[in-house]
């Protein structure tokens, strides 16, 4: 009927408004952080697929390959960064080193992460936003990064290794 | 308008004792519970994007990208049970209604699908600081099932192309339906890619299972309803043409017979999706309606020249087995809360007024029959009415002749004085449909008593 022409069209509209304002309402509050602080050491993906895990990067001297030897601590006696297990998944290795102060969770790094044309455009995006779940979870218990579906189960493993090892 | 006449209080107009039928109860149920769904989904998405997410203007696209996906995905199974022909939804909103609906929310999803994918390109891209085109290429070639993906949304856009106005119009009713069957393929092609891919779904089993469970459950009534049902009437009641009649106006009545037939429960007004299992009419299904009331285990559809299909019908032989899905509508006697109604027919729109006017007059109505053409010989099933002990109208002529529409207000008052008593039913085009409408409103008709259905289904 003539009456409803474009009526498809102004609902599309109107719920894309409606979309875009659940999207503001759930994360309005949060200024933007260009590179998150917390996680600044999270970027390098410094392992290769051979498994030499001469990783560089802020935090990795503190970072041991082994959950059942805690690492040493950093600055703060209170402050201890643990390293996490290496998380096998198919595009490659995946570990981390977790960060605590007291039993706060304050920092994770990535020790490792898959390596290649793509594997490291998606390590790179995923991991701080992964580190970040963390954080605000204190715990394993993260979602998934959409797009880095293996990378965020690896990591998801590693994290728990860590905090399995810091007890 | 001049000729309206101040509402009189007319007792006996009631019929009392009988009361009607109520104007489609179940739409605002239907409509709330939609919202509720997309509620539903929304607060889904809500408590699984951690605030971090939004830390990154990248991050925040995607998740809105995600959103706008799952949102697009519940539309999308709304979609199809609308046209699904679940009874409830039949009973209680009309499959006019959920047609109409079907069309306004296609054109949302197939936008919305277009957006998810735009911005989970664009969120990626601000992501990993890549051009969109090799962003989008990352996608493809990096997530699970996203080559499906991309082939199912082409089939959404084509489908949607294909019913827009400016495309329908140039397609014929087979080749837009056999477009518009590959949505399902579509759909298949893009579940894919929501379990194995969806940020929502890839940590979360139980969700994963709600999902699943949805679709399993959508196509679980589709295929009772639009497909195991109707076979089982057609394996029980064997229908087969058994006459044809050409009828005046190049109009062509067939009539349709087979055991029990009568217990599918037709009443006058209503109609049935059609399909002659015969060359050249097999690929699609037409909404016909019945043109006569009470015919037991007999059915007469009276179709109208209009397309090649129903041009075709005129060659139809007996024995020609049929495949009915049906009865719909709501256009129905029940729905009369009047003794006194005014039946206006056009065009093709003869046939279920022609039933209904008989239904009608059998629960001792007092019933009026207009009854809307170009010429005298344009009138098929007039002599029909005319013989029912029917009080029967014809308006003939053109509009560019008669120098008037004499359906608008005016005409029509002075055709049928007492017009604002009466309920109104009207069946024709929709351009006719849409003056009587206003005209019945202007004289003074409730909204409640005036009644049209639409019986376009494309």
């Amino acid at each position: 009927m003539t009456a409803h022409r474009w009526r498809g069209t102004f609902v599309y509209l109107g719920a894309l408004a409606g979309l875009a304002a659940i999207a503001v309402a759930r994360f309005g509050g949060l200024p933007f952080e260009q590179a998150a602080p917390t996680v600044a050491g999270s970027t390098l993906p410094a392992g290769d697929t051979g498994g030499s895990t001469s990783g560089s990067g802020p935090a990795t001297p503190d970072a041991t390959t082994s959950p059942s030897n805690p690492g040493t601590g950093t600055t703060d006696p209170s402050t201890v960064t643990v390293g996490g297990d290496v998380a096998q998944t198919p595009y490659g290795p995946v570990q981390v080193a977790v960060t605590f102060t007291g039993t706060r969770i304050v920092d994770v790094q990535t020790v490792q992460a898959p390596v290649g044309p793509e594997s490291s455009q998606i390590a790179a995006r995923s991991t701080p936003v992964l580190a970040q779940e963390v954080v605000s979870a204190q715990s394993a218990h993260i979602d998934t990064v959409s797009g880095a579906t293996y990378t965020s189960e690896g990591y998801r493993e590693s994290v728990q290794s860590a905090i399995d090892a810091r007890g | 308008m001049s000729t309206i006449t101040p509402p009189r209080p007319s007792p006996g107009t009631e019929q009392p004792g009988r009361a009607a039928a109520p104007d489609r109860p179940g739409s605002l149920a239907l409509r709330a519970l939609l919202a509720l769904a997309v509620v539903a989904v929304t607060v889904f998405w809500w408590t699984g994007t951690p605030s971090g997410t939004g830390t990154t203007p990248g991050g925040a696209v995607t998740a809105l990208g995600e959103l706008t996906g799952l949102v697009a995905s519940v539309l999308v199974c709304a979609q199809v049970l609308l046209t699904g022909r679940v009874p409830w939804f039949e009973r209680s909103v009309g499959l006019d209604r959920l047609v109409s609906w079907h069309r306004t929310l296609g054109t949302s999803v197939v936008l919305l699908v277009l957006t998810h994918v735009l911005l989970m390109v664009l969120g990626g891209a601000l992501l990993s600081r890549n051009a969109l085109w090799s962003q989008a290429v990352t996608i493809v070639t990096t997530q699970p099932e996203m080559l499906s993906a991309v082939a199912g949304t082409v089939l959404f856009v084509l489908v949607g192309a294909t019913s827009a106005r400016l495309l329908r119009a140039s397609l014929s009713y087979e080749a837009w339906f056999v477009v518009h069957l590959s949505v399902y393929l579509g759909i298949y092609l893009t579940f894919g890619h929501q379990i194995a891919a969806g940020a929502h779904f890839v940590g979360d089993p139980a969700a994963r299972l709600v999902w699943i469970l949805l679709y399993a459950g959508t196509a679980a009534a589709l295929l009772t309803w639009r497909v195991v049902l109707p076979l089982a009437d057609v394996a029980r009641h064997a229908p087969r043409v058994t006459a044809v009649v050409p009828e005046a106006g190049g109009m062509t009545s067939v009539w349709v017979s087979g055991s029990g037939l009568g217990d599918l429960g037709a009443t006058a007004g209503q109609f049935f999706l059609v399909r002659f299992l015969v060359r050249g009419h097999l690929v699609s299904a037409h909404p016909y309606s019945v043109s006569a009331a009470r015919t037991g285990d007999h059915l007469r559809f009276t179709i109208g020249a209009l397309g090649d299909h129903s041009r075709a019908v005129a060659r139809l032989r007996p024995g020609t087995r049929v495949l009915l899905e049906g009865p719909f509508g709501r256009f129905t006697a029940a729905r009369a809360r009047r003794r006194g109604v005014l039946l206006i027919a056009g065009g093709a729109g003869v046939g279920p007024v022609r039933a209904l006017a008989e239904e009608l007059r059998l629960r001792g109505h007092d019933v009026v029959v207009v009854h809307r053409a170009r010429s005298a010989a344009d009138l098929g099933l007039g002599g029909e009415l005319a013989a029912e002990g029917i009080d029967y109208r014809p308006v003939v002529g053109r509009r560019s002749e008669l120098g008037h529409d004499p359906l608008d207000a005016g005409h029509l008052v002075a055709l049928v004085p007492d017009l604002e008593r009466r309920d109104v039913f009207v069946c024709g085009p929709p351009g006719m449909v849409a003056t009587v409408v206003r005209s019945a409103r202007a004289a003074g008709v409730p909204r409640s008593a005036v009644h049209h259905e639409e019986l376009s289904l494309s």
